[in-house]
């Protein structure tokens, strides 16, 4: 069996097509991809509001105003949500908005209650909209206190009281739902693995048709061997897995260390799933290659098709990926090389590691079929004819 | 020969394709230290008797016995014992010279160290030891069919099987692969040939059958299968001008079976005898014409399998 993983190691390893679909296509698409998303991150920071702010009278009387906005803008901001412009004047507001210099002006009016004029040009948009939600909450929280006064005014008398509002008052905090912070980019690389692992496939194919006596000329000579095939087979199987494994390895190691995608914290478990991932793509790679009614163009245009769903092609295939997960879930998770994929997404972003063991498993079951029905095709062309 | 003595024993072999009938009711038995020449137009059945020896087809009827015991699908045992050459050459097109015999041994010999030494004689063998780095692509037909035939006789089987190793092969690497035949028997192995080239199984083989549409046509020395048919020598002379009466006088001489003229040349075919040159040429000196170039050649395996079937060996089947 040693001399059979030999064999197809070497085979495999001196095959150009093994080279360019597993190692070759992901450290390329990888560096594609790196290039792509080099400004992607950008787009994730913090919506900054240019804030005209008329400071005539009335907003000086407002209470706490200022110091709502200086949260908000100042540079001791944890995020800088809105930066001040001082205006004297609501026509120099105007005239600002119009000129573009400014996104929104602020008025206070006679009762003290604070006005916010959005430029039409940033109607719908985001940072206006944050500005709203800031002065609602500083006019929830001035109310409260103004009641409190009113009717326990002895809560404000030692200032506790009055911190905790305005501790509440206004305020931007960071929440991260996720273990890692969120790289919008790491889906397309895990879709990438996937992919490379589906593109496996072929190659483990052609080992395989080499160890079937009606798979090729070779395959035929290996069958009258002086052991019995399965070993042949099984040889073929595992040389087949060790290289589709290190192939996997390398462009993951590429990623991590060249690209910078993150994998979560556990490098063992992200080798537990290239190991799964690689083992079920030999195991689809034994199916294909146990017959000869599968084309090596077939395979690859089926894990182009099985891509798609795992949201390699972009935001569009990420949004049909989702669709399908949110509306069929048992037909995305019937996606191998969705559960690859997720199968790195669960280990960056998931705190339990359920959904990882989850994926791990359900490849596992699927690694198990495939063998299983590769088996029943082996045995079949056992002693057909030549 | 007895049962038990020989390496190979068929009987009553029937293989079936549907309708077909590719083998039919055939028997054989092949001696120790035979070159047993299996010969045949193509489709004569020649490849599905190798490929029922082997158990790579199941058969519809009959029985096959290796070294004395029944083979099957599993008698690992005696697959160990044969070496296979295929007619198509079946190589690693990744791994070199001396990777491919490695690997292909490896299916027969485990221990590496007996593997490196036979690998090492096989590659001497087929002369292919300055080239033994390079990858099969690298290679000539001829040398390609050297190393599919080491592929398969490096784990030093007793009983050789070539299904037509020297198909598209060139004169002189031919004549390396059947003088490499001829040493392996001499070494002890006993050899299963097929071939449609009568020249190489009359050269090679101690004992021939002669196959047509899945059956035995005839089978024996190559001596005894000419001695089958009646004709024992053949005859041209070629005249300066034709003569009827010439062709009729030597047709009517004792041991000639027939006599006829093509173009400018007297084809006669004559029973076996001692004087039949002699005999033609005083008839054709007779007549004063005179001759050019006499030629006279013992019959051939193809004038048997021509007298039998009434069909060339070469004609499709």
């Amino acid at each position: 069996m040693l001399s059979s993983i030999r064999t197809c190691v070497l085979s495999l390893v001196r095959d150009r097509a093994l080279l360019v679909w597993t190692l070759l296509f992901p450290i390329i698409m990888s560096s594609i991809f790196m290039a792509m998303f080099s400004t992607l991150d950008e787009s994730y920071a913090p919506v900054t509001c240019n804030l005209g702010v008329i400071e005539d009278a009335n907003y000086d009387a407002a209470q706490g105003l200022d110091a709502t906005l200086d949260a908000i803008s100042g540079s001791s901001a944890q995020e800088r949500l809105a930066r001040t412009v001082p205006l004297d004047s609501e026509e120099d507001a105007i005239a600002a908005a119009n000129a573009g210099d400014i996104d929104a002006y602020l008025t206070v009016d006679a009762a003290g209650t604070p006005q916010l004029h959005v430029a039409a040009r940033m109607n719908g948009r985001l940072s206006p909209e944050i500005m709203r939600a800031v002065l609602d909450s500083y006019l929830h929280t001035r109310e409260a206190v103004v009641t409190v006064a009113a009717e326990r005014p002895t809560l404000l008398e030692d200032g506790s009281a009055l911190a905790a509002f305005r501790s509440d008052a206004v305020q931007t905090v960071r929440l991260q739902a996720t273990k890692s912070a969120p790289d919008p980019s790491a889906r397309y690389y895990f879709s990438l693995l996937a992919m490379t692992a589906g593109m496996g496939s072929m190659l483990v194919g052609y080992a395989i048709r080499n160890a079937q006596p009606k798979g090729s000329a070779v395959g035929a000579r290996r069958s009258l061997a002086g052991v019995p095939r399965w070993r042949v087979l099984l040889g073929t199987i595992l040389g087949a897995w060790a290289c589709q494994f290190v192939c996997m390895l390398v462009a993951l190691t590429f990623m991590w260390v060249v690209v910078g995608v993150g994998f979560g914290g556990s490098p063992a478990l992200v080798v537990v799933a290239t190991l799964v991932s690689s083992l079920m793509s030999c195991a689809a790679g034994s199916f294909f290659g146990g017959g000869t009614s599968v084309e090596p163009g077939m395979v690859s245009g089926a894990t182009c098709l099985l891509s798609l769903f795992t949201g390699l092609y972009g935001t569009a295939s990420q949004r049909l990926a989702d669709g399908i997960e949110a509306t069929l879930p048992a037909l995305a998770h019937a996606n191998p090389l969705w559960q690859m994929s997720n199968c790195f997404y669960a280990l960056l972003y998931y705190d339990t590691l359920e959904p990882f063991v989850t994926s791990c498993l359900t490849l596992l079951a699927m690694a198990a079929i495939f063998f299983s029905l590769a088996a029943l095709r082996m045995r079949r062309l056992s002693h057909d004819q030549l | 020969m007895h049962e038990a003595d020989a390496i190979v024993r068929i009987d009553n072999l029937v293989k079936r394709y549907g309708s077909m009938t590719a083998v039919d009711h055939l028997s054989l038995e092949i001696a120790p230290g035979e070159v047993f020449g299996l010969l045949g137009p193509n489709g004569s059945g020649k490849t599905t008797i190798i490929n029922c020896i082997l158990q790579l087809l199941r058969y519809d009827h009959g029985e096959i016995d290796l070294f004395g015991q029944p083979m099957s699908p599993t008698s690992y045992e005696l697959k160990r014992r044969v070496g296979v050459v295929p007619q198509e050459v079946a190589v690693f097109d990744e791994l070199t010279v001396r990777e491919n015999i490695d690997s292909f041994c490896a299916l027969y010999v485990s221990d590496r160290r007996s593997r490196r030494t036979l690998v090492d004689e096989a590659i001497e063998f087929v002369g292919l030891r300055k080239i033994e780095r390079f990858f099969p692509k690298r290679l000539s037909g001829g040398l390609l069919r050297r190393l599919n035939i080491a592929c398969g006789i490096a784990h030093k089987p007793e009983l050789i099987i070539l299904d037509e190793p020297t198909v598209a092969v060139d004169p002189q690497s031919r004549n390396a692969i059947l003088d490499g035949i001829l040493r392996l028997n001499h070494e002890g192995a006993t050899v299963i040939y097929t071939s449609h080239y009568m020249e190489e199984v009359e050269r090679l083989c101690s004992r021939i059958m002669i196959m047509d549409r899945g059956r035995e046509v005839a089978c024996g020395t190559s001596d005894e299968l000419k001695g089958l048919i009646g004709t024992g020598e053949r005859i041209s002379v070629e005249l300066p001008q034709t003569d009827a009466a010439l062709v009729e006088r030597v047709a009517a001489l004792p041991h000639v079976r027939a006599a006829e003229l093509e173009g400018s040349v007297l084809h006669v075919d004559c029973t076996a005898g001692a004087h039949n040159l002699a005999d033609i040429l005083t008839v054709v000196g007779e007549t004063g014409l005179g001759y050019g170039r006499v030629l006279s050649e013992p019959p051939t395996l193809n004038d048997v399998f021509l007298e039998i079937t009434g069909r060339e060996l070469r004609d499709e089947a």
